[in-house]
């Protein structure tokens, strides 16, 4: 198997004009996350109490504010932006603890087999079973709710699906020549799984990985709906859907512009994610 | 020196005048009518865990207390039309006779029957207000500390006479009688139960019995038809729990709540699209309040705590968050608190400067404060707190807010600052001050507030003195040193806003209760 900018590019091209659109609107997504401060005319937090609940400047709102201001006069605009980029930070990053953790433990659980795969894969059967919401409840009505064990807990979620998935494929890698025979030249085993094993499972992970995403950011959002997640003054998505609770009748600016780019991003997310899996599907064949 | 209450008629709305009338010839009440009464369901933010009446004093308890318990007294708020009525009449006494400064002594009705049946006598009455369960050293009601009066005495004179006596002069005993501390609990069922027995399976003498109890859920009551005064109009009242407005608006819109409380003043354009439905509110005597526990913590340098409050826009937070509707004070006093009150005292102005300078002057470090909130218990309180962060932060407070899931975690490990309300219950100067910042309070015995002792000698004036000059002079000078310490500050009077379904015949008052007795609660 082998990965090219050529190929991909190719693979892009011959796939629909929905998923170039979805690939589009993610880079747009991360292109904003990483410039926010860069593009946000306002702060996050900055208040203009004597301008709030102001329509977006398109519906006749005030010049400035062209998605309109909230309940405490802070510019709509601006908060999606910053809300976009931990958002994506807290799904990215969680994401990626589930799937360096899980493919860690499904590569432990295949390498030492025994009561260690038995433990292992009892905690995914334990993690699968469990309702992901009240494991996350409990979480954080135990340890408090900081920044950081928030995005434990959102890594938290799908890790069973990468451990199950990589301890697959561990097995499988090792009854294939190429892992034996590095073994058998005396490679030290990091070597192994990390230079020979790994790139040739780190596709199917990507695509695992890519298939999560859009659960995390609705993860984050419902969490921080719930009051659960991003503590204000701290924006999100999640916490400006929030909110808007009390003002979805006449001001639908303020639901409908976290409400659709949650909903956006998500699907453009779940497109690539199954693009990349057919495509992935192919290159196997 | 004496006088007697007399029922004064003035302002009474006219269902009420014949029911006073009408009290002591009873209704009949026949089986069949039991179904002309609707069930009225009332969306609340939260309840109490514990229906005891002073147990329950919070928020969200009185509202239910009030229906289902009596005052020896009467504080008749809708005397005034807006439900701001101070008037003092004959509740579950008829009359009250002060004997000299210190004693008082209250005739009692005979015609009273607690939800059990059990007639009400002077002994439960003395029992409601005594030693054993207000003002011994193990009050059966231990909450009764921070709200009694100083008690000395409690005695049965006759079969319709007891007597209250006070260790100081207490010229405020009348208004006591008729506030949250009035209520008259049963004592033989009191004493069997204990507290949280009585408090799951309460039993007043009020317009409503409790018929179901699901702690954090839902209060549901049934019309009392032997109350004195009068057959209860609904024939159900439940209190539901719906913690979030939005859903209580809702449920109102739908027609699945006919009341729904502590609303926010920004759903009022919603409730005016339907004609079913309208927003009745009233400012309460009450104010929102930062408080601080300045416990081995940076609040503890009085500097700290008064840059908190120097850097809060009241008038702001009020244009904004409640549309005007709440009140600025000028100081911690209400106008309803009477002579005492001052109305030429200086508001409070926002001063960022003079925060930063303070600040400067105590050497803060920019060492993190956290400001502990619940979501929606009081209105418009995560709002507020974002809106004051801000403030916060531009003088240089690091500010951290922190929003709970219970007051168990508000007032749990590590708690700095938060948001509380004060009621003024008495229509007079004692309270708040010498019942939620006393000596004994948990402000200065939990919190680390170290009050200089010329606070706590004013507020021992502010309880023993008639109203005189001296008096609102020790209140005015009381009030200097609460700013001047700021062991919290004062935001706002609330506005307490329903929604409710418009044919409903019903007043707010200008407290954190509900008025339900039949002579304010009508249904076409």
């Amino acid at each position: 198997m082998h990965f090219s900018i050529r190929q991909s590019a190719s693979a892009v091209r011959q796939s629909s004009p929905v998923l170039v659109a979805a690939c589009l609107w993610l880079g747009l997504m991360v292109f904003v996350a990483v410039f926010a401060p860069w593009i946000a005319p306002y702060g996050y937090a900055e208040q203009d109490l004597l301008l709030r609940l102001q329509p977006p400047s398109f519906a006749g709102g005030p010049p400035g504010h062209w998605l309109g201001t909230d309940h405490l006069g802070r510019d709509v605009f601006s908060r999606a932006i910053y809300s976009i980029r931990i958002s994506m930070a807290v799904a990215f990053f969680g994401a990626l603890i589930g799937a360096v953790f899980g493919t860690a433990l499904g590569a432990l659980a295949a390498h030492r087999r025994g009561l260690v795969e038995e433990i292992v894969m009892g905690l995914v059967d334990v993690q699968a079973a469990l309702p992901f919401l009240i494991f996350a409840l409990l979480v954080i009505a135990f340890f408090g709710n900081e920044l950081f064990l928030f995005v434990l807990v959102v890594g938290f979620q799908g890790w069973e699906r990468y451990a199950r998935l990589a301890r697959g494929l561990v097995l499988d890698a090792k009854t294939r020549g190429y892992a034996a025979a590095a073994r058998s030249m005396g490679l030290p085993l990091w070597r192994v799984y990390l230079v020979h094993i790994g790139p040739n499972i780190a596709g199917a992970m990507a695509v695992q990985f890519t298939l999560n995403l859009p659960e995390t950011i609705i993860l984050e959002a419902g969490l921080s709906f719930l009051g659960l997640g991003i503590q204000p003054p701290l924006t999100s998505l999640g916490l400006m859907l929030n909110d808007s609770r009390n003002y979805i009748v006449l001001h639908w600016w303020l639901p409908a512009v976290p409400g659709a780019l949650i909903f956006v991003t998500a699907l453009s997310m779940s497109l690539i994610g199954d693009g990349l899996r057919d495509w992935f599907d192919r290159s196997q064949r | 020196m004496s006088h007697l209450i007399r029922p004064t008629r003035r302002g009474f709305m006219t269902g009420a005048a014949a029911l006073a009338g009408a009290a002591t010839l009873r209704f009949p009440t026949p089986a069949l009518a039991q179904s002309d009464r609707p069930d009225l369901v009332i969306a609340v933010q939260g309840l109490v865990d514990n229906l005891e009446p002073i147990a329950a004093i919070s928020n969200v308890g009185m509202r239910v207390v009030n229906a289902m318990y009596d005052t020896l007294l009467y504080r008749n708020f809708l005397a005034n039309p807006d439900g701001s009525g101070a008037v003092i009449e004959p509740g579950l006494a008829t009359g009250v006779e002060r004997l000299n400064d210190r004693t008082v002594r209250v005739t009692l009705r005979d015609d009273v029957v607690f939800h059990n049946s059990e007639p009400m006598t002077a002994q439960d009455v003395a029992f409601s207000f005594g030693y054993d369960r207000m003002f011994g050293p193990e009050p059966l009601t231990p909450r009764a500390a921070y709200f009694r009066p100083d008690l000395a005495e409690v005695s049965v004179i006759d079969d319709s006479t007891v007597e209250f006596v006070t260790n100081g002069p207490d010229y405020a005993m009348e208004k006591r009688l008729a506030s949250w501390i009035g209520w008259v609990v049963p004592e033989g069922y009191f004493r069997d139960k204990g507290l949280d027995g009585f408090g799951t399976a309460p039993i007043g003498t009020g317009p409503y019995k409790l018929k179901e109890f699901l702690r954090g859920d839902r209060v549901v009551l049934e019309a009392n038809d032997d109350y004195w005064r009068g057959r209860p109009t609904a024939r159900t009242v439940t209190f539901v729990v719906v913690p979030e407005t939005a859903t209580r608006v809702a449920g109102l819109i739908s027609g699945e709540y006919h009341i729904a409380c502590a609303l926010n003043p920004d759903n009022i354009p919603l409730l005016q699209r339907y004609n079913e439905v309208e927003g009745r509110g009233a400012q309460i005597e009450n104010t929102h309040l930062v408080v601080h526990n300045q416990v081995d913590n940076v609040l503890a340098d009085k500097r700290v705590r008064r840059a908190m409050h120097k850097c809060i826009d009241r008038d702001a937070l009020n244009t904004a968050l409640w549309a005007g509707l709440a009140g600025v004070t000028n100081g911690f006093q209400l106008p309803m608190q009477g002579e005492a009150y001052d109305p030429n005292r200086a508001p409070y102005r926002q001063d960022i400067e003079g925060a930063k300078a303070l600040l400067a002057e105590a050497g803060y470090s920019g060492k993190p404060i956290t400001y502990r909130t619940l979501n929606d218990y009081y209105v418009n309180s995560v709002a507020a707190a974002q809106a004051m962060q801000q403030w916060w932060q531009e003088a240089g407070l690091n500010v951290e807010i922190e929003i709970k899931e219970n007051w168990g975690q508000v007032t749990g490990d590590g708690l700095m600052s938060r948001n509380w309300s004060n009621g003024f219950p008495l229509t007079d100067p004692v309270t708040p001050l010498t019942t939620d910042w006393h000596e004994g309070s948990n402000v200065q015995k939990n919190y680390g507030w170290k009050a200089p002792e010329e606070f706590n000698a004013l507020l021992g004036k502010i309880r023993s003195m008639p109203n005189s000059p001296e008096r609102s002079a020790a209140f005015q000078r009381a009030l200097d040193i609460f700013d001047d310490e700021a062991p919290g500050t004062p935001l706002y009077r609330p506005y307490e806003l329903y929604g409710i379904q418009s044919s409903i015949g019903w007043s707010p008052v200008t407290f954190e209760w509900m008025e339900l007795r039949p002579h304010n609660l009508a249904f076409d």
